[in-house]
């Protein structure tokens, strides 16, 4: 069998920055499950992606399928063959669709207890310039585009419309057409520096061949390019990059040849605060910033463009002066809007906030600050942690008044990443309020990711619990928008997930279907009406964001299932109690208690207990059931006890010391008897061995992995 | 570690000579509730050693004075607190055990039980017996608190009082404020 690579390019206009990866990710998969599914063999697959073009390499992929064998079944051998031993008619049409004249060559099996006519055909392996087609445009067609376009008056879309089509396999070109073109073995390079068409007779000549036309096509030595070129410059001038990992991924979609040079702007500017420079520069510009080794920013950029250097020096120069004469423009706005705010009273920008809508049936930013008041003031008054102490109500009621002013001053219009931080900047200058309430400002924000850090001061803490669960209940109850699939406007899932985060780091102890209940209360007295059924569907909702974070942190997920299957009053107990799993788990005895209370709960799934909910002593007979008894009350006491702790393994430790007791009660007692008072009497025992399991987890969950 | 190891009736709660029978019976001195809170925020351990023949006299049973401990443990609970062990000796004075007080077995099982060192202890009750158990079982620091049983104990047993060095306070808040929370 031969061996050949394939090279496959698909040229494109300039396609929008983030659609890169996933689209070169999707194209990958498909490629490889299509080739799969087609058993041909290929040694690894390479991909390319610029903004222009999309590639992909399948080295050593063999010219043709594997052979096969198709089983084939036909008719059973008493009806094959009359009573002289001659084939009948069935067995001659099965014989002919298997290619066979002589009706001997087939095998007899034994299916089910009778014989009956088989044969195993191979099936010679296509050649793989026949079947490349269809796989390619299967994998095209299934790959992952979110808004696709169409252009001219065709009837098919894709990202961006298609300029060229490049296929060769080995030498030859794949006879392919997709997209309204036809595949050739011509590719383009660079759109100014490149005009002619490149033909490319081997897929290893595709890299050196482009490089010579100003294009580097593989996205990750574009990217350690421009790293280094970044990083050169920053040396030169003493300088660290401070936004190097948030913007690079996105300057190397951008470009094909990146060129990295550096610019100025007035050190007037640096009176603005340097967050509203890294997003002037950053957000419009994809500007690298730099900054001195004390951290303060340096009056320099770095841009990144498509054109080399070298091609026309004074090009370079009228690169620079246009990229410096746009940034000026863009940084004398933010030091406009930055004086303009100042001059302004922080604390009086809570009026604007009442015609700013929040969202449409919930009021306005204003409704919602008073909101957060109130919740914040609950969470004081009803959480216990060791940090809340420090906390001045007073101060967090502050921080929680003036938490949105900054949404309605012009630098947070102009530049919306900038919330919270200029909040923070402008509550600082101003004298009467406190520096902790200026600091909560920002820091209730975080996490803004899932690998943000979470927020330091205990007022944050508070604040940033308050602001998402009014904004969940809102979103979800108030507005009715659910998140689904993948769509989550409002990033539900994500605050549920960082109230968790924050409760669990900082201890924080809350009946969490209290909360939400009181802020439903808020939204009620507003006069939304919310059925009752949302205090579950939040609750829920918001535990099942913990699934996904015991997830991130190596939980097994049917130790989160057996714990969320119980009564959980606040996330720390939810997390208490998978600790006592975890920490059972390890116990080789856990196998018994998960047979224990799988065994007692089909038991009770059968047989319904009438309204008794103590034991009857009287009524016990047999010497294993009183003992299983005694035993449960001599553990009983402990028990409470130790659930008042929260001290939950110590707890399926206890009904662990029950277990030779229930075998023998097991072993020895019938309980489903005649007698209605001693069959529900010893259905009662049962129960409250399970209740006490159920108490702390549903270990029957574990059940099916053990 | 420290340790504060309590008798319940007398002074957790307030003492009746009918017994103990059941959980409505059990009422609270909210000042000791408190004490507890404030035992618990200093970082002590706090167990309950407590005698309760009722059981062995057939009073009540083992499922009622659970009952009773729950209501005792929910109210821990409505304060945001909690106590760390308890043990009771449910005999009779004619069964001889080694637990019931003034012997110090239930010291011991506390010891046992809960991996504790009873040296560091200090013991608090409302009759002599209880702090002749702690002392028996190595406990030095003996306090006696007037509520429950305490101003009879005090007027019967003044002599012994004084050779074992106990000392007498208003109630267990007060025995808290005057010995830890001043000493630390």
């Amino acid at each position: 069998m031969q061996k050949e690579d394939l090279l496959f390019e698909i040229g494109t206009e300039e396609l929008p920055t983030h659609s890169l990866q996933p689209l070169t990710i999707s194209l990958v998969n498909n490629i490889t499950s299509e080739l799969n599914i087609n058993k041909l063999e290929f040694s690894e697959i390479k991909s390319f992606v610029t903004p222009r073009r999309l590639a992909v390499i399948v080295k050593d992929l063999s010219d043709k399928q594997q052979d096969y064998e198709v089983n084939l079944f036909g008719p059973k051998v008493k009806v094959a063959f009359d009573n002289d031993n001659n084939p009948t008619k069935a067995a001659l049409g099965f014989a002919k669709k298997c290619g066979l004249e002589d009706v001997s060559l087939l095998d007899k099996l034994d299916i089910n207890g009778e014989l009956t006519l088989a044969y195993s055909k191979k099936i010679e392996g296509k050649k793989t310039q026949e079947l490349l087609p269809e796989i390619f445009k299967k994998s095209i067609e299934k790959s992952t585009i979110k808004k696709p376009m169409r252009w001219s008056d065709h009837s098919y879309s894709f990202v961006r419309p298609i300029h060229w089509l490049l296929m060769i396999y080995g030498k030859d070109i794949v006879d392919f057409e997709i997209f309204g073109n036809k595949s050739s073995n011509l590719t383009y390079g660079h759109r100014f520096l490149s005009s002619d068409s490149i033909q490319i007779n081997n897929a290893s000549d595709y890299e050196s061949s482009l490089q010579n036309a100003y294009v580097i096509a593989d996205y990750e030595k574009r990217k350690d390019r421009i790293k280094s070129q970044v990083l050169d410059i920053a040396r030169e001038e003493k300088a660290k990059v401070t936004n190097l990992d948030e913007l690079i991924d996105e300057v190397t979609c951008l470009t094909e040849w990146p060129c990295s040079i550096l610019g100025k702007f007035s050190e007037d500017f640096l009176e603005v605060p340097k967050e509203c420079l890294q997003s002037a520069m950053q957000g419009h510009q994809k500007y690298f910033c730099l900054e001195d080794a004390n951290g303060n920013f340096l009056p320099r950029f770095i841009t990144v463009s498509n054109i080399p250097n070298k091609v026309d020096p004074s090009g370079v120069s009228r690169i620079i002066s246009g990229n410096e004469r746009v940034l000026s423009a863009r940084l004398d706005d933010a030091r406009f809007f930055f004086s303009s705010d100042k001059k302004k009273d922080f604390t009086k920008f809570s009026e604007k906030l009442k015609k700013i809508v929040f969202q449409n049936k919930l009021g306005t930013l204003f409704d919602k600050t008073e909101r957060v008041v109130r919740i914040s003031e609950y969470l004081f008054n009803n959480t216990k942690s060791e940090r809340n102490n420090n906390i001045s109500l007073n101060n967090l009621l502050l921080a929680a008044k003036y938490s949105k002013n900054d949404l309605a001053t012009e630098m947070v219009y102009e530049f919306p990443e900038l919330q919270g931080i200029m909040g923070s900047y402008y509550a600082r200058l101003d004298n009467s309020i406190p520096n902790d309430v200026a600091f909560a400002l920002s820091d209730y924000y975080k996490p803004v990711s899932s690998e943000d850090r979470l927020p330091e001061s205990d007022i944050g803490m508070l604040l940033a619990i308050a602001d998402r669960i009014d904004t969940i209940v809102g979103i979800y109850a108030g507005a009715n928008l659910t998140p689904t699939g993948d769509k989550d406007p409002y990033g539900l899932r994500r605050a549920a997930l960082a109230i968790i985060k924050i409760s669990l780091a900082n201890n924080l102890y809350f009946d969490l279907n209290k909360l939400i209940s009181f802020v439903i209360g808020l939204y009620k007295a507003a006069g939304l009406e919310i059925d009752k059924s949302y205090n579950d569907k939040i609750y829920f909702f918001i535990l099942d964001r913990l699934k996904t974070y015991y997830q991130e942190n190596n939980v097994e997920t049917s130790v989160f299932r057996a714990v969320y299957n119980t009564e959980n009053i606040s996330i720390i107990d939810f997390n208490k109690k998978v600790d006592a799993v975890c920490k059972l788990v390890e116990n080789p005895l856990i196998k018994d208690l998960a047979l224990i209370n799988k065994r007692i709960g089909n038991i009770l799934q059968k047989n319904d207990i009438a309204k008794i909910t103590e034991i009857d002593g009287s009524i016990l007979d047999s010497t294993y059931e009183k003992d299983l008894v005694d035993n449960i009350v001599n553990i009983e006491d402990e028990f409470n006890l130790q659930y008042n702790n929260k001290n939950y393994y110590a707890m399926l430790e206890l009904v662990l010391h029950l277990k030779t007791k229930i075998d023998s009660f097991f072993d020895n007692v019938m309980i489903l008897v005649e007698d209605n008072c001693v069959r529900n009497n010893r259905l009662v025992i049962l129960a409250k061995i399970r209740n006490m399991i159920m108490t702390v987890a549903d270990l029957s969950e574990l059940y099916q992995k053990i | 570690m420290k340790v504060a190891i309590l008798d319940r009736d007398g002074v957790i709660n307030l003492d009746s000579d009918d017994y103990i029978k059941s959980p409505d019976e059990w009422v609270p001195i909210e000042s000791s509730i408190k004490a507890i809170k404030l035992l618990k925020e200093k970082n002590f351990k706090v167990y309950i050693a407590t005698n309760q023949s009722g059981v062995g006299r057939g009073l009540y049973t083992k499922e009622i004075l659970n009952n009773i401990h729950n209501k005792f443990f929910n109210i821990l609970d409505e304060y945001s607190t909690c106590i760390d062990g308890l043990v009771y000796c449910p005999h009779t004075p004619l069964d001889d055990c080694s637990c019931r007080k003034p012997k110090p077995g239930l010291f011991y099982q506390i010891r046992d039980k809960y991996n504790v060192n009873l040296e560091s202890a200090f013991s608090v009750g409302d009759s002599l017996r209880d702090l002749e158990a702690a002392k028996s079982s190595g406990i030095d620091k003996l306090y006696l608190v007037r509520t429950g049983k305490g101003i009879r104990e005090i007027a019967k047993h003044q002599n012994k009082i004084e050779d074992l060095k106990i000392e007498v306070f208003d109630d267990l808040l007060d025995v808290i404020n005057q010995k830890i929370i001043k000493l630390l």
